[in-house]
């Protein structure tokens, strides 16, 4: 392969192929004594989260109202964490160019489906079942307890399928060029692979249908997650935006993730000249967009309910959003003080903040703002599961009640929320010791796919348009 | 490469502009067919004004029809020109170039159809001053905010004078070069149009702040103009109607019949005007694969609608499903509507040959926009068709021939409205053509040369 | 005495309606309704502000017709107000839901929004046989084709009787009827003042065994109640309301 750069380096670039093959495959895996600390802390935890589900399942599965806790936290994590790799995939859709150094640290999340995987299951025995409530199952027995895991599991499978064929060029540059037992590990993951330009067609279409069928079971994951284990648990609440608000959610505060975690590998991961300002800057329009989208998505819904003033409809909004109108002091009313939380940090306080060019076009900006979409989007969820998940009334055509019973988590949540978070930290760190944060063959290609030229007075960048 | 020419300056001026300064049979004879059907339009719509609405086939309880239908899927197209130029410009996507100003010109004819629609389905059109405008001062009687009929025309009126204000600002260094080139009268007015076009370094740097500021500006208005629109459904209670999903999933089909449309446009565009210069393959392939995406979309907002109303089991929501899905004609209109707005066109689409041959990308846009229509029929006619359990008129609404005629006229007028700009300005913009060959490249990967372009950027990018 | 010291409302006692339809014609003869033609019908555009619903139960022989009598519910929440882009109807201070005819532009969307199927709209200029022109009440306005009407609970006797209560100083005018109300053979009609609780209507709309509204789940708050039918109410199922609902 030929090197095209005609000598106008970019600067923080890697100025050649070798280059980016010694930093990538050598330099950024080191496994240092800091590193390994962090590992084993996080493997702890991970195991200290999973007796705590375990702890939980002995407590009983039969009131469902005691896991209202359990599954704020895993809905949180599974919507803060499978919504990341879309990044990598819609990108490389969009032909992004820029994406090219970031798309992997956003595919590798597609790690964390075992995880969620795992975790759901407790969850899923505490659903009370369907019975007396409405449904997208309608009277099937086994719903929602079997689609629903099968469509999670479908989602997993395809999102470990793609990250499988998203690496597998890096695990043979790794099983060429790196050595120890990563390498071995790469090699036997790796073994057909030498580059072709069948492998290589193959590889691009495989990617290009995986990740279609990713963003189509990210989609339908969250509809049957979002109906079953919150809209189906409130009499009353019929609603089908709410599926794609929460997906919807999912990738914003997903994005936001992404952009703390490109952050905090460009200050602690010696990886600043992959995460640029360019990356910073594309990530925070993005986020914008994503930020307009949650309060769209939002009010899309809570306009037609409070518009038509039916009283079904009005107990959802007190139920999600201000609380028990029967209550006159607002202190006490957890549900309005969850949503001012919720769309004061998501939406209001996020939006006024990346709207601003400046603060988009800077590093710190974007992941402040991921920052507080993180925490807003918590709300969120704290407002979404915790009020659904207290209801105790089935059936009927309108809500009766305001749930007072909120209450606070227990230190089995809290282990829980730590322990998921934990173990999806570990699956993407394990995974970085074998194959970098960055990809390798997509900024390698980026490299053949861009020039600096002499253009006017100055010079610019050419960038190379391929089918 | 031999698909993607290279024009010289004054090239790209004779070919683009010839519909203006000479008159070819083939403007003529494009021209006659739409005038033909606006005039049976103007005929109808006097009739309709004349006797009323009972020549219709509007009754109780189907109190609206075909004119609304007709409305939201204008309105629905008029979202291609801001899709086109506005979002593509903001993700910098190069195709954009040729198709921008067709597309946005497109939108605001578009609009403008669409505006007729309410007007003559209203049953007092001559009182229409009391919706439209604040007018009664002296008794203090406005318009009332909290209905969706109000929150229509405020924001089409803001998305239209927007719209026009894009199109106007893209026209302007057009308008410069027809001024240039040509004597008399013409010139006068050109140069009227032009407001004093040099192409000096900062008129083209204020323009170039216009359009990206515009895009950015209009895209709220762009969501919220048909959210509106479905509101004017979802906002009232009747069951079936009153969805909350209705806002993103009236957008998103928006979007998916609009660029369709914007496909249509293209090939009719490279037919009658000869632009094969100018809109190439690529470009079909480009807008092909952003529809695989959007429609993509539209069609899980459509499942979840469709899904969700079997969710509650309600008595009135399943009558309307069975309407939809069981009861002639709204069986095979819900058949021929899944088949044409998804089913048939897009795994044609997922081929990269059928993307590139023009006459196929033009009859399955055509596909798609008859399937689009129809889903807009399917959405809002049965509702009301099977309104409530509370009466014994649930009524079939059969379309009236004036009614239909009228629903003809509209797309001829967009059409005879779209050729009779061609006659005034180039429908593809010069000076993007003119900057795109400035930004055309090429990079030389091993022995394959692949078309590249060039990035402005104020400092050097890494990636 | 203003206006707003009455709150109009109606009593339907459903066990009373014998389905005789007196009902219907007496509010087109005191309401200036356009002629329903054979044509009106097919067409499905004919006009009754006031109909009789009939619901049958049972197989034949053994087979019995309920009727419902559906008017204008004059809701408290009414979901045909806030859609109406010229405030052509509002709600006014006596609980009524008024159309104002001269504002109407005709855009019907009101029409599709009320859930009780209450109001109609002229397609056509009404017309009458020329020898029918001086049975019109020139109380009540002569509708211009192109508006949406609807039940007024007779808004001009309302109006003369409160002006005459006005007048003599006398408290509740309960002594005017609506036409409907005027023409029921069975007394199935009781409308009143709701704000004075001695007046009949209040005290039907007091009866909790057997008062209730159309639709209650839609939460319209209507100014116009049910009365099931005595044996319904007494066996404590009540078809009759989940058939209305």
């Amino acid at each position: 392969m030929t090197t095209t750069h005609n000598g106008h380096e970019a600067p923080g670039a890697p100025a050649t192929q070798e280059e980016l093959t010694q930093e990538l495959i050598h330099d950024a895996r080191q496994t240092g004594p800091r590193m390994r600390r962090a590992l084993w802390i996080l493997a702890l935890l991970t195991a200290l989260g999973a007796t705590a589900a375990i702890l939980m399942m002995l407590g009983g599965l039969d009131d469902h109202t005691r896991w209202k806790y359990y599954a704020v936290a895993y809905f949180y994590v599974f919507s803060l964490v499978m919504g990341i790799p879309m990044a990598g995939i819609g990108l490389r859709f969009a032909r992004a160019q820029w994406r090219r150094p970031t798309s992997r640290a956003a595919e590798l999340f597609a790690l964390a489906g075992p995880v969620m995987l795992v975790f759901f299951l407790p969850i899923m025995a505490a659903h009370p079942g369907l019975e007396g409530r409405n449904s997208l199952w309608m009277d099937w027995r086994l719903g929602p307890w079997f689609p629903d895991l099968i469509m999670l599991t479908a989602f997993v499978c395809i999102g470990l399928a793609f990250i499988y064929v998203s690496v597998l060029p890096d695990l043979a540059a790794v099983r060429d060029h790196g050595n120890g037992r990563s390498r071995n590990i790469a090699a036997s993951l790796a073994y057909g692979w030498i580059g072709t330009a069948r492998q290589w067609a193959m590889h691009k279409s495989a990617l290009g249908i995986l990740g279609a069928m990713y963003i189509s079971a990210y989609a339908m994951t969250h509809t049957v997650f979002a109906t079953d284990f919150a809209m189906v648990l409130t009499p009353g609440w019929k609603d089908p935006i709410f599926p794609a608000f929460h997906a919807v959610t999912g990738l914003q505060m997903g994005l936001g993730l992404f952009i703390v975690v490109q952050f905090a590998l460009r200050k602690w991961g010696g990886l600043a000249r992959y995460f640029e300002l360019e990356q910073f800057w594309a990530y925070g329009r993005l986020l914008l967009a994503l930020t307009l989208f949650w309060f769209y998505f939002f009010w899309s819904g809570f306009i037609l309910f409070w518009y038509g003033r039916l009283p079904h409809e009005q107990q959802i909004i007190a139920l999600l959003a201000f609380g028990d109108p029967a209550i006159d002091n607002l202190l006490a009313r957890p549900q309005l003080w969850m949503f001012v939380g919720a769309i004061g940090l998501s939406f209001i306080t996020a939006f006024l903040l990346i709207m601003w060019n400046p603060v988009r076009r800077s590093i710190l900006g974007p992941a402040v703002v991921g920052v507080v979409i993180i925490v807003g989007n918590f709300f969120d969820r704290l407002r979404i599961y915790v009020n659904t998940w207290s209801i105790e009334q089935v059936g009927g055509h309108e809500l009766h009640e305001i749930p007072t019973n909120i209450g606070y988590p227990g230190i089995l949540e809290i282990l829980v929320f730590v322990g998921m978070l934990s173990a999806v930290a570990l699956m993407i760190l394990l995974a970085s010791r074998v194959v970098p944060f960055v990809s390798l063959w997509e900024t390698r290609e980026a490299l053949l796919l861009r020039v600096v030229r002499p253009f006017g007075v100055g010079h610019a960048h050419i960038v190379a348009k391929p089918d | 490469m031999q698909d993607r020419p290279v024009l010289t300056a004054s090239q790209i001026n004779d070919e683009l502009l010839w519909p203006v300064f000479e008159l070819r049979r083939r403007h003529v004879l494009a021209f006659l067919p739409p005038f033909i059907l606006v005039m049976a339009g103007a005929v109808a719509v006097t009739i309709l004004i004349w006797q009323g609405l009972w020549i219709t086939g509007l009754q109780r309880p189907a109190f609206w029809g075909f004119f609304i239908v007709n409305f939201v899927f204008w309105i629905g197209v008029s979202h291609a020109g801001t899709m086109i130029s506005s979002i593509l410009r903001l993700t910098q996507a190069e195709w954009k170039r040729p198709i921008t100003r067709a597309a946005e010109v497109m939108t605001v004819f578009a609009l403008v159809t669409s505006l007729i629609h309410p007007v003559i389905h209203a049953g007092r059109p001559w009182r229409i001053i009391y919706w439209l405008l604040p007018y009664d001062f002296t008794r203090g009687i406005w318009p009332d905010v909290r209905s969706p009929l109000v929150w229509d025309p405020v924001a089409i009126t803001t998305y239209l004078t927007g719209s026009i204000l894009f199109v106007f600002t893209a026209l302007i260094p057009d308008f410069a070069i027809i001024r240039d080139q040509s004597t008399g009268m013409r010139r006068t007015i050109y140069g009227a149009l032009a407001m004093g076009w040099r192409g000096t370094p900062r008129q083209w740097q204020l323009q170039g702040i216009f359009g990206i500021l515009m895009s950015a500006l209009i895209l709220p208005v762009f969501v919220s103009v048909h959210s509106i629109v479905s509101w004017d459904f979802a906002a009232s209670v009747v069951p079936a109607w009153h969805v909350t999903v209705y806002a993103p999933y009236f957008v998103i089909g928006a979007v998916h019949s609009g660029v369709s449309m914007v496909l249509t446009l293209m090939a009719f565009m490279r037919w009658i005007f000869k632009l094969e210069n100018f809109i190439w393959e690529d470009h079909f392939d480009a807008v092909g694969r952003l529809l695989i995406f959007i429609a993509t979309a539209w069609l899980f907002f459509f499942f979840l609608d469709f899904a969700f109303s079997f969710y509650t089991r309600e008595e009135q929501e399943i009558a309307v499903m069975e309407r939809r899905l069981l009861e002639w004609p709204f069986n095979a209109i819900t058949i021929i509507m899944v088949m044409t707005s998804y089913v048939i066109p897009i795994p044609l689409w997922l081929n990269r040959k059928v993307r590139r041959n023009i006459a196929l990308m033009f009859w399955t846009s055509i596909l798609v926009n008859i399937g689009m229509w129809l889903e807009r029929f399917f959405l809002i006619i049965p509702a009301i068709e099977r309104k409530q359990e509370l009466t014994f008129l649930w009524a079939n609404y059969v379309p009236s021939l004036t009614e239909s005629v009228i629903v003809l006229a509209s797309f001829g007028m967009v059409a005879m409205l779209l050729i009779i700009f061609a006659k005034l300005v180039p429908l593809v913009p010069a000076w993007e053509q003119k900057e795109g060959q400035v930004f055309r490249s090429e990079v030389q990967i091993g022995e394959v040369t692949v078309p590249a372009i060039v990035r402005e950027s104020e400092e050097p990018r890494a990636w | 005495m203003t206006m707003s010291d009455y709150k109009w409302g109606m009593a339907v006692d459903i066990d009373a309606c014998s389905g005789c339809q007196a009902c219907v014609i007496a509010c087109a003869a005191e309401n200036n309704l356009p002629i329903n033609l054979e044509r009106d019908f097919t067409e499905r555009r004919a006009i009754a502000w006031i109909r009789i619903e009939r619901y049958w139960e049972g197989e034949y022989p053994n087979i019995k017709a309920h009727f419902l009598p559906v008017l204008c519910q004059h809701c408290g929440n009414a979901p045909c107000e806030p859609v109406c882009p010229v405030y052509a109807t509002y709600h006014n201070p006596a609980g009524l839901n008024v159309q104002v005819y001269n504002r109407c532009v005709g855009t019907r969307y009101c029409a599709n929004n009320c859930p009780y199927h209450a109001r109609f709209f002229n397609y056509r200029r009404p017309t009458w046989p020329e020898t029918f022109h001086n049975y019109l009440n020139p109380d009540v306005t002569v509708r211009e084709r192109g508006i949406m009407e609807k039940c007024t609970f007779c808004i001009q006797r309302i109006n003369a009787a409160v002006r005459i209560a006005k007048r003599t100083g006398t408290d509740a005018p309960d002594h005017f009827m609506t036409a409907c109300e005027q023409a029921c053979p069975t007394d199935a009609l009781t409308f009143g003042n709701l704000n004075d609780p001695n007046s009949r209507v209040s005290q039907l709309f007091a009866d909790e065994s057997r008062a209730y509204t159309l639709q209650e789940a839609i939460g319209t708050e209507p100014n116009v109640r049910y009365l099931k039918g005595v044996a319904t109410a007494k066996a404590g199922s009540d078809e009759m309301a989940a058939a209305a609902h």
